[in-house]
């Protein structure tokens, strides 16, 4: 499945670098030159989740996960999944390993759904920044209200799925 | 300074580093477990990571947000908001780098609510799907990916009366 899966997956990226340099040669080189810087800035992010995935396997016990994220907690579940993506926010790249484990160790759907929104939305990290740029009142109910709806979303995904 | 930089926006980096390193000190074996658990987990998805960061660079540079971001000024109403949400979807780059593109479609016009949408529909990851596809499933990925779209308007919408009387 895997395999097969990877193979398409291959077989687009060839075809859209294909279609990318019949167009243009420069605009493909710089597409991967792109691509490639992007990957370095996003590389020491995704080893480290990919160390804190190990270090919670063997260091947390599964129950632990459960007992904050999963479904028996309500919707406590969504809360906490929120607050934790919202501060720990880093490139999506590295949320969606991240949040499949919270599911392997039977975190809530929902409460995962909830983490991978508030991981790219909420911003907690960003928010001096946004401050700065568009005005307090725009970043705080900005902030407040993605809170709340990553919340909702991923209620509503835990619901529906 | 750069050094200084880097260090503060990679601070989960830092701090999960120094996690393992006492961690290890703690507990070796334990420690080396978890690092062989981490490198499978990561070349489990090595391929997808290889080809979502070439998707990743095509997409950056054949898309460009600027020529749907000339409509903002113009439009308000539903129009507007619709047309934020696309910017927000095809937006591309680190989470910082949306704030000074908020701010130039502020200063050029755009209202509130459009700049709301952009940064909600930003959720949004389309070089992203792939890898989503693979650890989450197709249900989970249509389900997640449609009501982050229809989200983003709405929010845009409360934004609105939110900050109305400015």
């Amino acid at each position: 499945m895997t395999a097969t899966y990877n193979i398409i997956l291959l077989i687009l990226c060839a075809v859209g670098l294909a279609w990318s340099a019949a167009k243009s040669p420069a605009k493909t080189r710089q597409a991967l030159r792109v691509g490639g810087r992007q990957f370095l800035n996003v590389l020491p992010f995704l080893l480290a989740v990919f160390v804190l995935i190990g270090v919670l396997e063997v260091f947390v016990p599964a129950r632990m996960i459960t007992l904050l994220m999963g479904n028996a907690r309500g919707v406590l579940a969504p809360l906490f999944a929120s607050l934790i993506g919202g501060v720990m926010s880093g490139p999506p790249a590295a949320s969606y390993p991240m949040a499949q484990f919270l599911l392997r160790q039977h975190a809530g759907l929902g409460a995962v759904a909830t983490f991978l929104i508030a991981w790219v939305a909420v911003g907690s990290i960003s928010l001096p920044v946004e401050i700065k740029l568009l005005g307090a009142r725009f970043a705080w109910t900005r902030w407040g209200l993605t809170l709340i709806f990553s919340i909702l979303c991923g209620v509503l995904i835990g619901w529906l799925l | 300074m750069k050094t200084r930089q880097w260090l503060i926006s990679n601070w989960l980096v830092v701090i999960i580093a120094a996690l393992f390193l006492g961690l290890a000190v703690y507990d070796a074996a334990g420690a080396g477990r978890a690092l062989v658990i981490g490198a499978q987990t990561m070349f489990g998805i090595a391929v997808i990571l290889l080809t979502v960061f070439i998707f990743m660079g095509l997409f950056n540079v054949w898309v460009k947000e600027e020529s749907i971001a000339r409509h903002l000024g113009e439009e308000s109403g539903l129009k507007g908001l619709l047309y934020g949400t696309l910017i927000g979807t095809i937006f591309h780059g680190p989470q910082v780098s949306i704030f000074p593109f908020l701010r130039s479609m502020q200063d050029k016009g755009a209202r509130r609510g459009v700049l709301v949408a952009i940064v909600s529909a930003f959720s949004i990851k389309i070089p992203m799907i792939p890898l989503e596809l693979a650890l989450m499933g197709a249900k989970f990925t249509v389900v997640h990916n449609a009501l982050l779209f229809l989200t983003a308007p709405i929010l845009a919408v409360i934004m609105d009366a939110l900050l109305l009387d400015r």
